[in-house]
């Protein structure tokens, strides 16, 4: 008690009251206190060090904390991942569909005259040259043997057999190939067949060329009206080099097809001509 | 005689500010940005009273009484703006502790009875400082959002103290209150 009846008392008392007083009234008023902002000076780079300690304590803390929250979100997520990755792949389907149907329709403007079917190659013979190869059509479909068969660079084939759902197509640089066809700049009409050495280079030749024919490297090459498998006008190749003949004094033609046929594999979109105004040949 | 206790008691009052101001200032530093921002806890804890009602317990009463003063005015320099009570509410709380430590023994197991009392005189406080800043308010809404994690807080990250500030007071070479 005597503590309390004290000057030291009377003193701590009197302090602490004019320092609750004096900062209340100062900040009250609208006044800086001076006191306060020199130990904020003075504080702050403490002060942001126990900031930064205090977010890595609550960092490592959360890792605990919310452990059981963040699985389950890990797990939400990987399921979600899954669900879009699947949509990318139907979009992925989706867009080389539209691609294909482009590429249709492209065709179909140009030859507005023919009715086709789409079809996937589902395997194929020979070597490096594809020649012979098998597509997912067949008579259920409409397909029928010597029906023609083009991408949409050019001629491709034609159909050799049939069966239920599939059906064989021969290139047009087999040599069980041969299409009447003609130039467009010099309208050279001749005949294009596949040959056994060419065929390893992909390449076919056009016969039956009158000696002073106007034809050139680089010409078109088109199918022509006569021919009883391919319509008019479909697109063969191009003419790459010009020979003369030793025996028929004839010129020959090597002619580089539109198609690539190195480059044909299971994603490759052909068309099966099913109709078309003109007939055609075969050999 | 009287010189040599008059310099005596000089260097004890300096010893004692020499270690106790930079006791204070870092745990207002810790309180205002440390517990300030953990983010798992959801009042800051006060351990500056924690740290004063330990010099309360370890130390004399006129060391407890201007250490609250000294150690309220700061945290209210560092920590609010507006209407600040913390050197009235430091000073009751250290004396109301000083009259118990007067009655049990300095040890860790006591050391809660020093804690709550101290807590709840600053939750009176705060509740105080509440009405007067914010005006009529519910009290279960603030007893149970602000008073009750206080106190909690408080008396969790109090407890450590204990052992923090016993040996600063036998640096600052407290006299213990059972000497004559």
């Amino acid at each position: 008690m005597k503590f309390y009846r004290s000057k030291f008392f009377i003193i701590c008392v009197a302090a602490a009251l004019v320092l609750v007083l004096v900062p209340s009234a100062l900040s009250l008023f609208g006044y800086k206190d001076i006191v306060r902002g020199a130990l904020k000076t003075v504080a702050s780079p403490l002060e942001w060090c126990g900031a930064k300690m205090a977010d890595a304590v609550s960092g490592f803390v959360e890792v605990f904390a919310e452990y059981d929250e963040l699985k389950a979100e890990n797990e939400r997520l990987k399921e979600r991942l899954e669900e879009l990755e699947g949509e990318e792949h139907d979009n992925s389907v989706i867009r080389e569909e539209n691609e294909w149907l482009k590429t249709y329709l492209k065709i179909k403007q140009k030859h507005s005259e023919l009715t086709m079917i789409d079809a996937m190659i589902v395997s194929r013979e020979s070597g490096n040259y594809a020649t012979v190869l098998t597509l997912n059509r067949g008579s259920a479909n409409g397909v029928k043997v010597k029906m023609p068969v083009i991408t949409a660079d050019g001629v491709f084939g034609y159909v050799s057999e049939v069966g239920l759902d599939w059906c064989k197509v021969v290139s047009l640089v087999e040599t069980a190939s041969a299409v009447s066809a003609y130039t467009e700049r010099g309208n050279v009409v001749g005949a294009v067949e596949g040959d056994t050495l060419l065929r390893t280079e992909g390449t076919c030749r056009m016969i039956h060329i009158a000696a002073d024919a106007d034809i050139k490297v680089g010409d078109k090459v088109y199918t022509a009206a006569e021919g009883k498998i391919y319509p008019n006008g479909l697109l063969i190749g191009t003419v790459v080099s010009i020979e003369a003949d030793e025996y028929s004094k004839e010129l020959v033609a090597k002619i580089q097809p539109a198609v690539d046929f190195s480059d044909i594999n299971a994603t490759t979109q052909v068309m099966i001509i099913t109709g078309y105004a003109s007939g055609g040949e075969s050999k | 005689m009287n010189a040599h206790r008059n310099r005596a008691q000089k260097r004890l009052v300096w010893r004692k500010i020499a270690v106790y101001a930079p006791l204070f200032f870092l745990l207002g530093v810790a309180q205002c940005s440390f517990f300030n921002n953990l983010s798992f806890i959801s009042a800051v804890p006060d351990v500056v009273l924690g740290a004063l009602t330990a010099v309360a317990m370890f130390d004399t009463q006129r060391t407890a009484a201007v250490c609250a003063v000294g150690a309220g005015a700061m945290i209210d320099a560092m920590g609010s703006s507006g209407i600040s009570l913390c050197p009235v509410a430091f000073l009751v709380a250290a004396l109301i502790c000083s009259e118990i430590s007067k009655k049990i023994l300095p040890s860790f197991l006591s050391w809660p009875l020093m804690l709550i009392p101290a807590a709840l005189t600053k939750s009176v406080f705060t509740l105080l400082n509440i009405y007067l800043m914010a005006g009529a308010q519910s009290f279960s809404v603030i007893l149970k959002t602000i008073l009750l994690p206080e106190l909690i807080f408080t008396l969790i990250f109090s407890l450590p103290l204990f052992f923090i500030v016993r040996p600063c007071a036998r640096l600052a070479q407290a006299r213990s209150k059972f000497k004559v």
